[in-house]
């Protein structure tokens, strides 16, 4: 019992805001008709709309997923005994921390408007580069630090000059990288599964512990943490949502559109280059296939996390919610005993339903 | 009731609307309104945003349903539970941005959702006969087999006229007709319009331009916060007459010109060329002055503003800033060495319509893509007092800027570059598609913008806005620089003349 108590924080963390934008929902639609022409209300209520504008122009975007991984969440907990443990929470949490890091960078790409279909080849080519270093016969530290310079400088240097700097469709260009980097992953190993003996720094990348919590967790967090602060409280933040958003009007408020979109892709790439060294390590091996499945989970979570594909709304709070909600469904989907076969039916549900239940909700708002 | 409604304006009306009232929650759009159209009449109906006009013609074509109120159309009440049935009824609107498919034919997008069948098949052979007889109706030289996209924006409006005909609509309803069209453009609307009144269709032309109301209509209708503020006939809406209805006070601080004596010079351009745009333009902007680029729509002027702050391929020529030599590299260069650009089509260029009111108004401040933490508190305090110093209104800073008014966005534009110690702005249409109260307070911040010393060029499409602010007023036409007017001594007629080509 006491070990489920522990555990809730997080939750409780996330439930606190969504309760309240139930409430401050009601009162903002009823305001729309007017909120064009007529006169501010009275100063306080005024004051308050202020502030419960604040949290729920946050927190609305995702309200639909984060209901839904609270109700999924006390279900779990009422019919499966085994859901809030420390070990299943940390299994969730440490095993989908690939999918955390990949769609933290590709929460970057959707603000900015665009979208990276190569993530997942980056991220197995990361673990690859980890082996080949590895093999070189180079320390833990400078595996990884080729392995991540090789995500951002593939995923800026290529995928963002080609769409920011020669407006090539970003499409077109993250297909082609996917294509390209997954097949050389192919050519370079010729298909199979590369093990890594590392037992070092490397090793416990993926399988250490930091205060009684894994590391894959930790790293989760601290990327989770930095990527919020870049996109609320840095210039370069804002204007991913402004690029986003409207890139004509981002240029000529003077913003270095290009730059921006190089950025965006380097961070996609460096955040799928840290998921694949995180799974390479946890699973001790670099395989080829490794991540191809990832790119659309995370494309999944990252619109379940309430960021619009059109760019400029949404932010990686959602996307945190986005990766639980998966993470969550998976684990519960395995603890029900329901086969894996059924977990990619089940997700492509919900994420329709989520998107279709938000864009209702638009509709009767506006 | 019928006494009354006889008298004022039902008299042979085609549509009849009364008593309309409309609430959204618990305020109060419409709070009883009488409306009309007759058979081949242009009615039109003017009004601050937010007056109501939209709302009562949503409830004409049946995008809304009144809270009460009745709607007669040819003396038969009715309610539209869509603006489909309003439609089958007879009533279309012609929207102020057209939606078109842009991939599909002329023909398909006149008969869209109707397409004439011969069984399963598409009988295009009756399509475009229908199609084409509605377009020769209407005198237009469209080729029905091209795609939409490539019809330029009057043409979209006659298209979009062309579908209302080709079910027979009897009212047409105009929502900002020649906001997007160019003077030629509207003439060639215009003309269209009255083809119809003689064919008995019944319209309703809403509009800020003045000048459009005379040239069509016969009657005006002017709301004011959600009631008729008065109704009269077209020869006696003089633009007096109509602002201050419109806007419920006086005309005499509606353009805040004061009288500054101008500094040292800020912008001095020297044979400034664009090949295609414009030619050897040379012009000089002090401090405290305000220049007025006047020119029909494609003159070069909004080129030449656009090419002096960099957005666009760099021009050949000369251009100073504040006595140094500097050559625009892009907007960024521009904005360092203090020149500045509000920019003309708010949706396109100027702001971002997902983003909150404050973000857009910190924009361009936070342009340098730093990573230092942002002054979260000081960026506040500027939106704050630049949200009260324009008076713009929202609810709170954080509201997305799409959902304010024409108006109210328009200053948010104009509030990206103030508090930033810009020497010029450079300001193109600032007024376009905003109601009366909002120009005038625009009005007000250029001309306090002058007091304090900065320079200004203004490109206009409406004449009487830079007689009203502008020191003096450039001429373009064809991409020269034809003449240099005296705002005070100059008039429109002369303008007009010299933008023409006419007194070249």
């Amino acid at each position: 019992m006491s070990g489920k108590s522990s555990r809730l924080p997080p939750e409780q963390r996330l439930d606190a805001p969504g309760a309240m934008s139930g409430a401050d929902e009601v009162q903002r639609d009823d305001m729309l008709p007017d909120a064009s022409g007529s006169p501010p209300a009275a100063g306080w209520s005024r004051g308050l709309r202020r502030g419960g504008g604040w949290i729920y122009a946050r927190v609305r975007v995702y309200a639909g997923a984060l209901s839904a991984l609270v109700i999924l969440g006390a279900y779990l907990t009422a019919t499966q005994p085994f859901f809030l443990t420390r070990a299943n929470i940390y299994n969730i949490l440490s095993g989908n921390a690939d999918l955390m890091l990949i769609s933290i960078g590709l929460t970057f790409v959707v603000l900015s408007a665009g979208f990276d279909l190569s993530v997942g080849a980056m991220a197995a080519a990361a673990g690859l580069a980890v082996y080949e270093v590895f093999q070189a016969g180079l320390p833990s530290g400078i595996a990884v630090f080729v392995a991540l310079s090789l995500g951002a400088l593939v995923g800026g240097g290529v995928n963002g000059v080609l769409i920011g700097k020669f407006k090539l469709s970003f499409f077109v260009v993250t297909l082609g990288m996917m294509s390209l980097v997954s097949g050389a992953v192919d050519v370079i190993t010729n298909g199979e599964t590369e093990t890594i003996g590392n037992t070092g720094f490397f090793y416990s990348i993926g399988n250490g512990s930091v205060l009684g919590v894994p590391a894959p967790i930790w790293i989760s967090l601290a990327a989770l943490v930095i990527a919020a602060l870049v996109l609320n409280h840095t210039a370069f933040g804002r204007a991913v949502y402004a690029v986003g958003g409207n890139p004509e009007a981002a240029r000529l408020a003077g913003i270095d559109v290009t730059l921006v979109l190089i950025l965006v892709y380097a961070i996609a790439g460096l955040g799928a280059a840290l998921a694949g060294v995180v799974d390479a390590s946890r699973l001790a091996s670099a395989a080829p296939s490794s991540g191809s499945s990832l790119t659309l989970t995370a494309a999944a979570a990252v619109l379940l996390g309430g960021t619009s594909f059109f760019g400029g709304i949404g932010g990686v709070a959602g996307t945190l919610v986005g990766v639980l909600l998966i993470s969550v469904l998976q684990n519960g989907l395995g603890l029900m005993g329901v086969s894996a076969f059924w977990q990619g039916v089940v997700t492509g549900s919900v994420l329709i339903a989520a998107v279709a239940l938000d864009r209702l909700q638009t509709r009767k708002g506006t | 009731m019928s006494e009354p409604d006889a008298t004022a304006h039902g008299r042979g009306a085609l549509l009849e609307l009364s008593g309309i009232h409309k609430r959204f929650g618990s305020t109060p759009a419409l709070r009883g309104v009488d409306f009309s159209v007759r058979p081949g009449e242009v009615h039109a109906l003017l009004g601050e945003n937010g007056s109501g006009k939209s709302t009562l013609m949503k409830v004409a074509y049946g995008e809304l349903s009144p809270t009460s109120g009745r709607l007669v159309l040819d003396g038969v009440e009715r309610t539209f539970a869509s603006p489909q049935a309003a439609l089958d009824a007879g009533i279309a609107a012609v929207p102020q941005e057209v939606p078109l498919v842009d991939s599909l034919s002329i023909v398909e997008n006149i008969l869209l959702g109707r397409l004439p069948t011969h069984g399963l098949r598409i009988d295009w052979g009756r399509a475009k006969r229908r199609a084409v007889d509605v377009l020769t109706m209407l005198n237009a030289e469209i080729d029905p087999d091209a795609p939409a996209r490539r019809l330029r924006p009057s043409e979209r409006q006659v298209v979009a006229i062309a579908r209302a005909l080709a079910v027979d609509a009897r009212i047409l309803i105009f929502d900002e007709p020649t906001s997007s069209l160019t003077a030629e453009h509207a003439s060639t609307l215009f003309g269209i319009i009255r083809q119809l009144k003689e064919r008995g269709v019944g319209m309703v032309f809403i509009s800020q331009r003045l000048q459009d109301v005379h040239e069509v209509s016969d009657r005006v209708t002017v709301m004011r916060d959600g009631l008729v503020a008065g109704i009269l006939p077209a020869d006696e809406a003089d633009h007096d007459t109509i602002t201050e209805l419109m806007i419920g006070r006086s005309l005499n601080e509606y353009f805040h010109k004061r009288e500054v004596e101008p500094g040292e010079p800020l912008l001095e351009v020297e044979a400034l060329t664009l090949p295609g745009s414009f030619e050897d333009a040379a012009f000089r902007v002090r401090a405290g002055e305000v220049v007025g680029l006047a020119g029909l729509v494609g003159c070069g002027r909004v080129d030449l503003l656009r090419s002096i702050y960099g957005a666009d391929h760099p021009p050949q020529g000369r251009i100073r800033v504040s006595g140094r030599d500097y050559r625009p590299r892009g907007p960024a260069s521009s904005v360092r060495v203090g020149v500045g650009m509000v920019t003309g089509d708010r949706k396109v260029e100027g702001l971002v319509m997902p983003l909150s009111v404050h973000e857009n108004v910190c924009m361009v401040r936070n342009r340098r893509l730093s990573l230092r933490p942002l002054h979260h508190a000081a960026d506040r305090r500027v939106t704050r007092r630049l949200m009260q110093r324009l008076h713009i209104q929202a609810p709170h800073a954080d509201v997305p800027v799409q959902r304010l008014s024409g108006g109210n966005q328009q200053k948010v534009v104009l509030a990206k570059w103030l508090g930033l110690d810009m020497k010029v702005l450079l300001l193109d249409e600032p007024t376009r598609g905003v109601d009366v109260g909002a120009k005038a307070e625009i009005y007000r911040i250029i001309s306090e913008l002058a007091e304090s010393g900065v320079g200004m060029v203004v490109s206009s499409s409406e004449n009487p806005e830079l007689l009203g602010i502008c020191d003096r007023i450039l001429v373009m036409f064809r991409g020269r620089i034809v003449a240099e007017l005296d705002a005070k001594e100059t008039s429109e007629r002369e303008v007009v003349a010299f933008a023409t080509g006419a007194a070249a």
